[in-house]
This record gives C-alpha cells, sequence and structure tokens, in this order.
C-alpha cells in the first residue's frame, strides 16, 4: 500500500501551482504602510491626555502647526488692534448723597470721591437733596481694558455723568 | 520581465531570527512601531498567503492579513512567549479567517492573483498542462480556476490544513499548535481533503 505522500502526490504536485499565485508587484510594500498608517492613528487616539493627542497629531500632519500657529498669530493681531483702538467718549453720571440704596444693590461698588452729589446747576434746577435715580449705575461704555492692557482703575467704574448746561 | 519563485517557506527556527523576534516583540510591546513593522515585513507574505489560500479572494486576504497584524499589534502585550511569535500570529490570522468565512455569503466571487512566470517553466506543471492543450497560458488559468474552486468546497478545517501543509509547507507538528489539536488530527484532516480534492480534480489527475 502507498504511503499517503505517494498515494496524492499527483495531487500535490496540482497544488503546487498555488505556490505561484502572487499579488501584483509592491503590494507587500503597500500592505506594511497600510499596517503602520493604521497602528500610528491608533497610537494617537489611545494618548492618555488631549494635549498629547494634539501635540501627536504635528508628527502625523505638518499642515495642523501651520494651521495652529496661524490661529494663534491671528489672535495676538485681534489683540492688538483691540489694545491700540480709540477711547469712545465717556458717559457719566452724578449719583445724589445718598447712595445706600447703590451699595444694597452692588456691594462692590465703590463711589468715586467725584460722585455723591448733584448739584443744583447740573440738575436742571431741581432739588438737588431730592433727586433720586429710576435707574443704576450706568457703567463705561468703554471696554475696562484690551488683552493686552491692564485693568483701569474699578473705582470710578460706575462713574458720574457730567451733564453740562449752558 | 522575470518573477522570482517564492516558495512559501516553513518557518525558520534557527536561533538568531528567533531571538531578533523575541528582541523586536519585546521593543514593540514597547510602543515602537519600527520594531513591529519590521515583524509585518517578515511575516505578512507568508499570512497573506494562508488567507489567500483561505479565500481565493485577493482583497479578501488583504483585508485579513492588514487587520490581524493590528489586532497582534493591540494583543501584543498578552504574548507571554509559550509559542514563538510566528505561531502565535498565525493563529490570530487564521481565527480571523475562519470567523470571516463563516460571516460570507455561500455564493462569493473569486479575485484571483496572477501565476508568476516561473510557474510555466516547472517542469511538474508543464507535464499537467502540456498534454491537454497547446495554449499554455489559458490552460493554466483555466487550472488555477478549478484548482480554487476545489479548494473552496472543502471545509474550513480541511482547507485549513491542505494550505498550511501542501501549500505552504508547514510540518504536521506546527500546524497542530496552531491550530491547537494534535498531530494525529491534523493527519486524519489533512487524508480526508486531500481525497476530496483528488476526487473535484479528477480529470487532472491520472
Amino acid at each position: 500500500m502507498n504511503s499517503p505522500e505517494e498515494q496524492f502526490s499527483e495531487l500535490r504536485r496540482l497544488l503546487a501551482i498555488k505556490r505561484h499565485e502572487r499579488p501584483p508587484p509592491g503590494h507587500f510594500d503597500r500592505l506594511a504602510q497600510q499596517i503602520r498608517h493604521a497602528l500610528e492613528a491608533e497610537t494617537v487616539s489611545d494618548c492618555s491626555t488631549w494635549w498629547e493627542r494634539f501635540i501627536s497629531r504635528f508628527d502625523i500632519q505638518p499642515a495642523w502647526a501651520a494651521a495652529v500657529a496661524v490661529a494663534v498669530a491671528a489672535v495676538y493681531l485681534y489683540a492688538f488692534v483691540s489694545s491700540q483702538a480709540p477711547q469712545s467718549p465717556r458717559v457719566s453720571v452724578h449719583y445724589p448723597a445718598s447712595q445706600d440704596w447703590i451699595s444694597a444693590a452692588h456691594p462692590f461698588w465703590i463711589p468715586s470721591p467725584a460722585t455723591g452729589q448733584i448739584t443744583g446747576e447740573e440738575s436742571h434746577g431741581r432739588n438737588a437733596t431730592s433727586f433720586r435715580s429710576s435707574v443704576g449705575p450706568i457703567m463705561g461704555m468703554e471696554p475696562v481694558h484690551g488683552f493686552l492692557t491692564s485693568p483701569r482703575n474699578p473705582d470710578v467704574l460706575p462713574a458720574s455723568l457730567s451733564i453740562r448746561t449752558p | 520581465m522575470t518573477a522570482t519563485l517564492r516558495t512559501p517557506a516553513a518557518p525558520k527556527t534557527d536561533s538568531k531570527e528567533a531571538v531578533s523576534d523575541v528582541v523586536l516583540v519585546s521593543r514593540a510591546k514597547r510602543g515602537d512601531l519600527d520594531a513591529y513593522d519590521e515583524l509585518v515585513r517578515r511575516y505578512q507574505e507568508r499570512i497573506y498567503s494562508a488567507m489567500y489560500h483561505m479565500t481565493s479572494n485577493h482583497e479578501d486576504a488583504s483585508d485579513l492579513t492588514q487587520e490581524s497584524f493590528i489586532k497582534a499589534y493591540r494583543a501584543l502585550k498578552s504574548f507571554k512567549g509559550d509559542s514563538s511569535f510566528f505561531t502565535w500570529l498565525y493563529r490570530i490570522a487564521i481565527n480571523k479567517a475562519i470567523n470571516f468565512l463563516k460571516q460570507r455569503k455561500q455564493a462569493h466571487e473569486m479575485s484571483l492573483d496572477d501565476i508568476d512566470l516561473n510557474a510555466e517553466h516547472d517542469p511538474d506543471i508543464l507535464t499537467l498542462i502540456s498534454e491537454k492543450t497547446p495554449r499554455r497560458q489559458a490552460a493554466l488559468s483555466e487550472l488555477q480556476v478549478r484548482l480554487n474552486e476545489a479548494m473552496q468546497k472543502l471545509s474550513e478545517p480541511h482547507r485549513l490544513v491542505v494550505t498550511l501543509h501542501d501549500i505552504q509547507g508547514l510540518p504536521h507538528e506546527e500546524i497542530g499548535r496552531i491550530m491547537k489539536c494534535n498531530v494525529a488530527t491534523v493527519r486524519t484532516r489533512l487524508f480526508y481533503a486531500r481525497q476530496q480534492l483528488q476526487a473535484y480534480l479528477s480529470d487532472y489527475i491520472k
């Protein structure tokens, strides 16, 4: 009786043809690259912090670095331009001497020395002591401070309104 | 144009490569993608070949090869070195292929790779096709299709032993380790698989 190897020798010769089946040239180079890229992408997504993911993107896509640089430059430019803009005219109001209601409504508001009393002239002839504002203090209309400038003295924010009458 | 004959070889077991695999795996475990890339380049042809002969479809084989290497990388930390990296990797790939084939519809299209030019000059192959027709290339292509159809008629375990032993040249013991079964089972499966193939390809076998 023939051994299995001898018994199937013809078949094995036929099957040998399958060893000659080859993928297109360059296939294995591409396959290795695809595997590498997939693993790199997976490694990126596995990074523990958002900062690591953010930084590691620069290695894969240099365009990311350029985009971030442009964005940062744009923010700085906007900040610089806004800090250099001319100040708007200041509108302020004088408040009556009695400021208890303001203090109650705005516990952090500190009256400036310039405010606190409206003169008869400034109140268009009305009795200064009986004047009561129906609105709260008007805040300064200009921005408190720019991105690159230090904040102004907060004490003067609820500033006085100066209405000059002829 | 000349094509080189690259017979799928059995895994090299010389100590130099074995040590090299261990070192590369160790580096890859620490996240060294270059080391893993080296392992990919070392084994991708054999894994692709196994996937191709199991599916008879080039695109499916490429996808399965890629997925197998990615899965192996993810599971690398669980690789304890009880078997060789080659055996472990093969096991992952084979499991992936079998799962894929279970999900694949019965009727599927074959997408066969070309037969390299050396096949036409192989004396064994020459005797098989020259008697049938003088149009060797056409005869060879027809034989290739018949072979792949016959392979696809086998059950997955039978197709696997034929692929690993008769096409890829792995020894029974290595196949047993990959399939996690004993050598006797491998031999039995191989015997029945060959019998079936012989029946399907009787036109070509004296």
